[in-house]
């Protein structure tokens, strides 16, 4: 039925993105998310028979986007009741792009990231330090010129420069990268391009630079307002780079920026945390995020410290500063969207929304991981095997070898991935794509969670469900009782911090295995 | 932890023509080392890995694990059997006589022989000739009575390479053919018993045959069937050691028996050595006369000679009965999935042969005899045994419970009047439930229990579920010896991973209905209001030790509610304690700590005395309000209030966090004795999800997700793994 739906109508069509407001592109993502057999689609005129009037301006237009992301009630009813199913052919197109730019002046002692340390930029290892990074970009864009030949694509909606420290790279360079995406891919005038940067690489003039080319997102590494911390982390700048960095994003203009702070570092107190988040909303970004330290192997700290043990806080004080943070900044009028973000209205990152979504992206460069075709394929993350593949990847005509993600892994993927945002699981599209059957063992798996505190089911009026209802929602045996429950998310700030314990007991109680007994075991939960 | 126990090649020797001899470390060993005993609290799971390594030498490891109290000798082949054998083969080459073996050889040539005055090859080429039929009057047969590690199987070793019963580099491949038979069937061989023969100064021809006892007292019944088999016995002391608590306890048995008891003062090449000391100690003790006591080194092969020729005056031949009804005796039996049982006897009058109808006086059931054969100690089929003889017999037994030991055979066609004396059905005294890990391996566990209750009629074994462990069984044992030999057994040989649950000993519970239950599981003990009165199985227990570590064992018996019977010194440095004790008490860690608290030296031995009232009380624990049946225990009274704030501590460390506050209880009845808190879990996040790779993230939910499927729910709370088998372990410790 849905599919003569389909059929009715005529063949969905891309209008001239660039005609097209930013609101549209995130709809489209949202409507992609609802309807998934799509390959392409005629988002404009969705746009235009769907809503009123929009306004051009980017600003409002994420809001609206983030209001209805956040809003399950506002959803459209017609998503509803679709039987959709995604075959793998049918993926949605990306319109995302990640590059990765892994120069760092010197690596942080607890990151594990795929960088390259390149030290103190000097007079005399200029020359020799530009050579490698333009070095670098040849290749990314490289891989960007084939990717998009092989690759059916669009204007991208978003792009994220991440890294190491971006900022590192002469505003030419990465001019460059944005020059390569934008004639190969398409970029959306309305398009959200975010870079990290880094306190003591750039000043206003650089950021105006890549602003003209089109940068419209900074998202700083903070990661403390303590010197002592600053050093004690292995941070390659100081306290008061952090300031003259806050007044060059003021003095460019730039409005849509992120400061990230990272909590639970080794000596951390709670005096300490309580400061900067004071300062970090003194700033006034736009957007927060705030990372709770995580000890990787490999890592400095790893080989220093243990996690929940001096000097390191403890579990409790860690989940204190978590509550701290989640409290101060939403008071400060942040909402806590996803587990560790917090932005204004409007500001949430676009990009980041396409990773919790479950959304198709590209990605470029040393130790990257893109997501096209169901299929998730990570980069080399040392430079000379990154060198082969892009010559290999050249060599064979744009052929990666990589296996698609089961049915399984994709259930798991969009769990794990949507209950880290505030609005949760939506149960319906949920068991549209995977079945009634694995939506009510999900269901099920989170009942303890509901008696605890840690979780909430909502009905399709937004409500918070009383938990006897919900469980004898859930046990009915007829999708009748599902059909009623719409969003199920974590609390804030308790749930957000057991997300692990959460998702963890959502993926025992799935089966698993053979890929062929899971399908058997959907067929059976389905076929009521 | 380390498994000490692990032997060195070394341990097992191969003697040349199909003996298999177990030589422990025993003269390299410390005897304050006792390499079981660290083993004994260790947890039961073994790891997978590495078992395939050590499946094959399951048995030496067991083996080795009995050696740390006493033993039960059964080997299983082993595949460096080669090198043994050239190792061990240091005697003279005799030419290709394996087939000789089987034909008497004329007396004359013997005789003939040892004129020559080969003296040094005599006794060995004799061994050729042991399945010779010599008159009754000159057979010996006789047991080695010895503590562990006081060279009972060096000398028994010496002892058959002296009689030529074990030799000869050309018996190497018809051995080593039958031995990878028996090696794919996987059987198991115990050296039970082996016919020697030996031929005297005066050129008479005697069948000497030494039947093995197991040490233990687990095993007591087994003992004391084994002796009841003999004429004689020699007692072994370590002559700087001197007497043990397990020498005694034998010994007595022996005495019982109305054996010859020739004492053997062995070691005395060894610096410690105080041969007039022991000998004294001997004397005094058990009231033996010592003033022929062979002094001897089993391992350098001094005395030898003077140990046969003793054997031979001293010892009295068998009666002459083989004109009389059959009546043989059943000292050991064991399971051949192609022969069924086979059983090992001692006639004690008439005759047995191939294709007799036989009975089993006491399990009553039939057979025909398909082979009969002597032990030399591999098995050599013969014609016929007749009264004095010891050997092997097979008739296509289906289980060892038709033909248990002590069980008297005889011929259908003429029954002998009356069984001979003393047999017994085997009681569990001590119970444990075991469970699979893997749930997977319930069927598995059954078919293993099976199999192995095959070969052990003493093992019982009946279906217990529990919430927290599922379904296995609860499974009865000797001693804890026995059930350590079953668990090791069931891991190692059969590849399962098990969980123990604390041993438990049977109570006898008087109810106020006038009824009397046997409950052996604390959570099935019936309510306090029904129950009258609890009796529990008392054990009087005897304990050697050096006079320095008196006071620590009498702090330890005192601890375990012993009741102090009697002191004695019996010599100026060596003291006897007796006590009586609660089986309940012994069945933890008592010999653990005994062996700890004596640095070694202590040595024990235990024997059940019945039952007693005593004031017992059940000690629930509740985990978040819903009481753990497998941690119930039952204990006195008196012990409660410590047993239960240990146990509760202890839970608290092990269990981790959870989504609320849990509290843990220790309760009798309803009433809160001990108390304990675990904390709500607080955080458990992975804030950042790397540029977009989730890979790494999903990876480690996926493993937590792992965990949790294999996680052991408590009452209504769920504790990894890992954390479970602490918790078995713990109570095993504290209670």
């Amino acid at each position: 039925m849905n599919r003569l739906f389909f059929l009715s109508q005529s063949p969905p069509r891309i209008l001239n993105s660039l005609n097209n407001p930013p609101l549209t592109s995130l709809n489209l993502l949202h409507w992609i998310f609802t309807h998934p057999i799509s390959r392409s689609v005629d988002y404009g005129h969705r746009f235009r028979s769907g809503r009123g009037i929009r306004s051009q301006h980017a600003e409002s237009a994420t809001s609206h986007l983030v209001a209805e992301l956040m809003s399950p009630s506002q959803r459209p009813g017609s998503a509803r009741g679709e039987n959709l199913v995604l075959d793998d052919e049918n993926v949605p197109t990306a319109s995302s792009v990640y590059v990765h730019i892994p120069f760092c002046r010197r690596r942080c002692f607890y990151c594990d990231f795929p960088i390259v340390a390149v030290g103190e930029r000097t007079d005399t290892n200029k020359a020799h330090m530009d050579a490698g990074m333009t070095d670098y970009v040849d290749l990314v864009c490289r891989e960007i010129r084939l990717a998009a030949k092989v690759n059916s694509s669009k204007p991208l909606q978003t792009v994220f420069f991440g890294g190491g420290t971006p900022s590192l790279l002469p505003p030419p360079l990465l001019l460059r990268i944005i020059d390569t995406l934008h004639e190969h891919f398409g970029i959306d005038s309305g398009a959200e391009i975010s870079m990290e940067m880094d306190p003591g690489t750039f000043d206003v003039h650089s950021l105006r630079q890549l602003m003209d080319g089109g940068l419209s997102r900074v998202s700083m590494g903070v990661q403390s307002f303590q010197g002592a911390l600053l050093e004690s982390c292995g941070r390659s700048h100081g306290l008061s780079e952090v300031y003259e960095a806050i007044e060059a994003i003021h003095a460019s203009g730039l409005n849509n920026w992120s400061l990230d702070l990272i909590s639970s570092l080794p000596h951390q107190s709670l005096q300490d945390w309580e400061h900067s988040i004071n300062e970090a909303v003194k700033a006034s970004p736009a957007h927060v995020s705030v990372y709770d330290l995580q000890i990787e192997e490999g890592t400095l700290f790893n080989k220093w410290y243990k996690p929940g043990q001096s000097p390191l806080p403890s579990d409790d004080n860690a989940a204190e500063f978590y509550r701290m943070a989640s409290a101060k900044l939403q008071d400060a009028g942040f909402a806590h969207y996803e587990i560790s973000n917090y932005a204004k209205e409007g500001f949430q990152c676009r990009h980041n929304l396409v990773y919790w979504n479950n959304l198709p992206y590209f990605a470029f460069g040393l130790g990257s991981t893109s997501y096209i075709g169901g299929r998730r394929f990570s980069r080399p993350r040392k430079f000379k095997q990154y060198r082969e593949f892009v010559e290999q990847f050249e060599s064979s005509g744009g052929v990666i070898e990589c296996p698609q993600d089961s049915t399984e892994d994709r259930a798991l993927d969009v769990i794990m991935l949507s209950l880290r945002l505030a609005r949760g699981l939506d149960i319906q599209a949920f068991s549209q794509r995977f079945g009634a059957g694995l939506s009510t063992l999900v269901c099920k798996a989170l009942l303890p969670f509901v008696s605890s505190g840690h979780v909430v089911f909502l009905n399709a009026d937004g409500d918070i469900l009383d938990t006897e209802v919900i469980k004898a929602l859930v046990q009915d045996s007829r999708v009748f009782g599902l059909s009623r429950l719409s969003y199920v998310r974590l609390t804030d700030p308790n749930g957000f911090l057991l997300s692990n314990e959460v998702i963890a007991s959502i993926f025992s109680a799935l089966p698993s295995g053979e890929n062929s007994q899971y399908r058997a075991c959907l067929c059976n939960l389905v076929d009521y | 932890m380390a498994v000490p126990t692990i032997p060195s090649p070394a341990c097992i020797s191969q003697s040349a023509n199909g003996s298999i001899i177990s030589t422990r470390r025993s003269t390299e060993t410390n005897p304050r080392q006792h390499p079981s005993t660290s083993y004994r609290c260790a947890g039961r799971v073994v790891r997978r890995q590495g078992r395939s390594a050590i499946s094959r030498s399951g048995s030496r490891y067991l083996h080795d694990l009995e050696a740390g109290r006493s033993l039960l000798k059964r080997v299983t082949l082993r595949r460096d059997w080669d090198s043994r054998l050239d190792e061990k083969d240091q005697y003279p080459r005799l030419g290709a006589r394996a087939a000789a073996t089987f034909e008497a050889k004329p007396e004359n040539a013997e005789k003939d022989y040892s004129k020559n005055g080969k003296a040094a090859n005599k006794g060995v080429d004799n061994g050729k000739d042991r399945l010779a039929k010599v008159p009754i009057s000159n057979i010996r047969n006789f047991s080695i009575i010895a503590h562990i590690d006081h060279g009972k199987s060096t000398l028994a070793d010496k002892l058959l390479q002296t009689t030529g019963t074990v030799l000869a580099r050309e018996m190497k491949e018809q051995f080593l053919d039958n031995m990878d038979l028996e090696r794919e069937r996987g059987i198991t061989i115990k050296l039970q018993a082996a016919r020697m023969r030996y031929v005297d100064e005066t050129g008479e021809a005697y069948c000497l045959n030494l039947i093995d006892t197991p040490g233990h007292v687990d095993f007591s019944y087994e003992v004391s069937r084994s002796l009841a088999a003999c004429e004689g016995a020699l007692l072994v002391v370590d002559a700087s050691q001197g007497v043990e608590a397990q020498t005694l306890a034998n010994v007595y048995l022996a005495l019982e028996s109305n054996l010859e008891i020739i004492p053997v003062l062995n070691k005395i090449d060894l610096p410690g050595a105080d041969p007039e000391r022991v000998r004294r100690e001997i004397e005094e003790i058990i009231g033996l006369d010592c003033s022929e006591a062979i002094l001897c080194s089993a391992k350098e092969g001094v005395g030898i000679p003077e140990i046969l020729n003793a054997v031979v005056k001293k010892i009295p031949p068998p009666k002459d009965t083989a004109a009389e009804p059959l009546r043989a005796l059943i000292f050991d039996s064991y399971y051949d999935s192609y022969r069924g049982v086979v059983v090992y006897f001692r006639v004690m009058d008439g005759r047995v042969k191939k294709g007799d109808y036989v009975q089993f006086m006491n399990s009553k059931t039939e057979y025909q005899v398909d082979e009969v054969g002597v032990l030399s100690p591999i098995q050599m089929p013969v014609n016929e045994l007749y009264a004095g003889e010891v050997g092997y017999l097979s008739a296509s037994i289906k289980s060892v419970a038709d033909a248990r030991v002590g069980d008297t055979i005889t011929t259908v066609s003429r029954k002998a009047a009356q069984a001979l004396p003393g047999y017994q059905l085997a009681t569990p005294m001590v119970f444990c439930g075991l469970f699979p890990i893997d749930a997977d391996q319930f069927v598995e566990l059954r078919e293993a229990l099976e199999k192995l209750q095959l070969n052990d009629a003493a093992l019982q074994f009946e279906p217990e579920t529990s919430s927290a462990m599922g379904f296995g069984f609860r499974c009865g044992f000797l001693g804890l010896l026995h059930m350590e030999i079953v668990q090791e057994r069931l891991e190692r040989e059969y590849g399962l991973d098990l969980i123990t649950t604390a041993p438990s000993v049977v109570y006898r519970v008087h109810c106020t209905d006038g009824t009397i239950t046997e409950c052996s599981n604390p959570s099935a003990l019936p309510d306090a209001g029904k129950r009258k009165s609890i009796e529990e199985p008392y054990v009087r227990i005897e304990l050697l030790t050096p006079k320095d570590y008196i006071g620590p064992l009498m702090e330890l018996a005192q601890e375990r509610r012993g009741e102090f019977k009697e002191m004695k010194f019996i010599t100026e440095n060596r003291a006897s304690l007796v006590y009586m004790l609660p089986l309940g008490e012994m069945v933890g860690d008592f010999f653990d700590q005994l062996k700890s608290r004596s640095k070694g030296y202590a040595s024990m031995e235990y024997s059940v005395k019945g039952y007693r009232e005593s004031k017992l009380v059940k000690l629930d624990i509740r985990i978040n309000d819903e009481a753990v049946d497998p941690l119930a225990v039952i204990v006195h009274q008196d012990k409660a209030y410590s047993v239960g704030r240990a146990l509760t501590q202890q839970l608290k460390k092990l269990i981790p966090r959870q989504l609320f506050k849990i509290p843990i209880q220790a309760c009798i009845g309803s009433k809160v004795i001990a108390s304990e808190n675990i904390a709500a879990m607080r955080k458990d996040v992975l804030a950042k999800c790397y540029g977009g790779d989730i890979s790494r993230k999903k990876k480690l939910l996926k493993k937590q997700a792992e965990g949790k499927k294999r996680m052991k729910s408590l009452g209504r709370v769920d504790v990894p793994q890992d954390a479970f088998m602490a918790i078995l372990r713990l109570e095993k410790e504290v209670v």
